[in-house]
């Protein structure tokens, strides 16, 4: 129990220091919350970029179209081809999936069954053509995907002819790139604000700990004298940046739900008016908030703990 | 009980400060420590608090072996013993009570404990009248007291009193080392860190000299060391 009592009485003294340094405090918690908001923030927009791309389907399809003039065998060749490179590449879902000009026309109808022109077109006029559709999985690394291309443009069929043009296959790997640079740049901009702020927010907080160390440094040192063990002079300052970062912690997440609310949304909005039907939609705050809140967690305790065991450490030497 | 044999102290800077020390202090005994400034009394000192770590010989301090103590022990050497500072390091934004409480509240004690202990050391330094002051409204004396009653609250063996007499006029003098003499008869030894010539002359007590880092006597009773004349 001694040591629950000293626990009680460190608790008591860490939450006086916070109001001890008062002005160091607040801004311990600003610089903290800014760090917490800048990669919140980051985090929000990916994940909704993430979100809206696999709401459109058929993105990760490569659809191979097959010419018109070829016979049944020329396709079972292409087909058969298509099957070894599926068996080769790790990134396909599976096998290829033929799709006869009947089926495209029964989709194209569906897609376009308001338009009037859509009438016209029945399996006695159909230009469209048969296809075989190949499926990467939709996390998979875009430069292995882009490995599939080349290596349709390259199947040849008996007759010693190139199977395929260029022109034949249609995929959306282009866009595909496009998104995941994004991505990636989005992720390392804010992963270096976040170190910058991280260690911005370290020396405040070390400095908000160590003046408070300062004021008290003959209670520190009389501590040690009278046999206080290390954890226990340690506690009150670990307690006081753990608040802190804690605290930083709750308001970030209050202060990115406003963020989230009212400006991204106004900026989603925005876009989905000015790109006509571009149907962006941004998934739910609550989603977001256990994952987000162990992470504004996890950076205020790091930083709490981190600065406090640094600030101490001279005056624990002996 | 103390007992170093052979110890040596120098820093990392190259300056020797103790060279072979030998000496010998038994539980209850009542010790001047003295010698001028420089001298090694403040090195002792700290060796005894394990605040320097000894570079030869070994001590041993209260049932502690100090050469090869580990640092997670040395909180518990250091509740076997409490030192009495000459300017007393009280805290003034703590009352008289708080301060000596404070001692006991550092080592995790109970609430309770605390609450039956510190009036009865306030009583034995004769301050339960000031137990709600604050230092800044003590009389420099009364500021001793308190740091004496902080002292024995945690029931130590040892108390080290570095220069109880340095701040204070002579009559003060007198109370302070009658109470020091009432702490030694309770059972504890006392080390007093002193200067203070006449002091040693009233009370004669083991006098132990310390001079450039070497004990150059220690008998009963202080008498100047032979060679040149040399004043404490």
């Amino acid at each position: 129990m001694r040591w629950f009592r000293s626990f009680v009485y460190n608790l008591k003294q860490g939450c006086k220091g916070i109001f001890r340094n008062s002005i160091m405090s607040t801004a311990s918690v600003l610089v903290l919350l800014s760090c917490m908001i800048i990669v919140g923030t980051f985090y929000l927009v990916i994940a909704n970029i993430e979100e809206n791309f696999s709401r459109v389907d058929n993105l990760n399809v490569i659809e191979v179209r097959i010419p018109a003039t070829y016979s049944d065998g020329q396709i079972e060749e292409i087909g058969n081809a298509l099957s070894e490179i599926y068996k080769e590449l790790t990134v396909l879902e599976g096998e290829p999936v033929f799709v006869s000009k009947e089926e495209h026309l029964r989709r194209f109808k569906e897609q376009y069954k308001d338009q009037e022109w859509s009438s016209f077109f029945d399996e006695t006029l159909n230009p469209l053509r048969h296809s075989y559709e190949l499926t990467f999985s939709s996390d998979a690394d875009i430069s292995e995907a882009a490995k599939i291309i080349p290596r349709i443009e390259a199947i040849k069929l008996s007759d010693g002819n190139l199977a395929v043009q260029s022109s034949d296959i249609s995929s959306s790997i282009k866009l595909y790139e496009n998104v995941a640079g994004i991505k990636k740049t989005l992720m390392a901009v804010g992963l270096w604000l976040m170190g910058i702020l991280l260690i911005i927010s370290l020396f405040v907080i070390m400095n908000t700990i160590k003046l408070g160390v300062f004021a008290r440094r003959n209670e520190v040192m009389f501590m040690r004298y009278c046999g206080a063990t290390k954890a226990f002079i340690r506690t009150p300052f670990l307690v006081e940046g753990v608040i802190i970062g804690l605290f930083s912690a709750a308001l970030a997440l209050g202060a990115e739900f406003l963020l989230y609310r009212y400006v991204l949304s106004g900026v989603v909005s925005s876009m989905t008016t000015a790109v006509s039907g571009s149907g962006i939609i941004l998934s739910p705050y609550a989603e977001h908030l256990p994952l987000l809140g162990a992470v504004f967690c996890a950076i205020g305790l790091f930083a709490g703990l981190i600065s406090g065991s640094i600030s101490l450490k001279k005056y624990l030497k002996v | 009980m103390i007992h170093f044999k052979n110890v040596s102290l120098a820093y990392p800077d190259g300056t020797v400060a103790l060279k072979d020390i030998n000496l010998h202090i038994e539980d209850g005994e009542f010790v001047f420590l003295v010698g001028h400034s420089g001298a090694g009394k403040t090195s002792l000192t700290k060796l005894l608090l394990c605040e320097e770590r000894l570079s030869a010989g070994s001590l041993q301090v209260n049932g502690y072996r100090l050469e090869k103590i580990r640092s997670r022990k040395i909180p518990y050497l250091r509740r076997t013993m409490d030192v009495v500072f000459q300017d007393f390091k009280l805290f003034d934004k703590m009352t008289v009570y708080e301060n000596v409480a404070f001692a006991m509240r550092v080592i995790g004690e109970k609430s309770a404990t605390i609450r039956k202990r510190v009036p009865f050391f306030l009583n034995v330094v004769g301050l339960t009248d000031k137990a709600d002051s604050f230092p800044d409204h003590l009389s420099g004396g009364e500021q001793q007291r308190v740091a004496f009653a902080r002292a024995l609250v945690n029931n130590p063996s040892l108390i080290v009193a570095d220069e109880p007499t340095g701040n204070i006029d002579n009559n003060l003098r007198d109370d302070i080392m009658d109470l020091l003499l009432r702490i030694n008869k309770l059972g504890k030894t006392v080390i007093v860190v002193t200067h203070d010539e006449d002091l040693l002359r009233r009370y004669r007590k083991r006098t132990v000299e310390i001079r450039a880092g070497e004990i150059v006597s220690d008998r009963m009773g202080w008498e100047p060391s032979e060679n040149g004349g040399d004043r404490v």
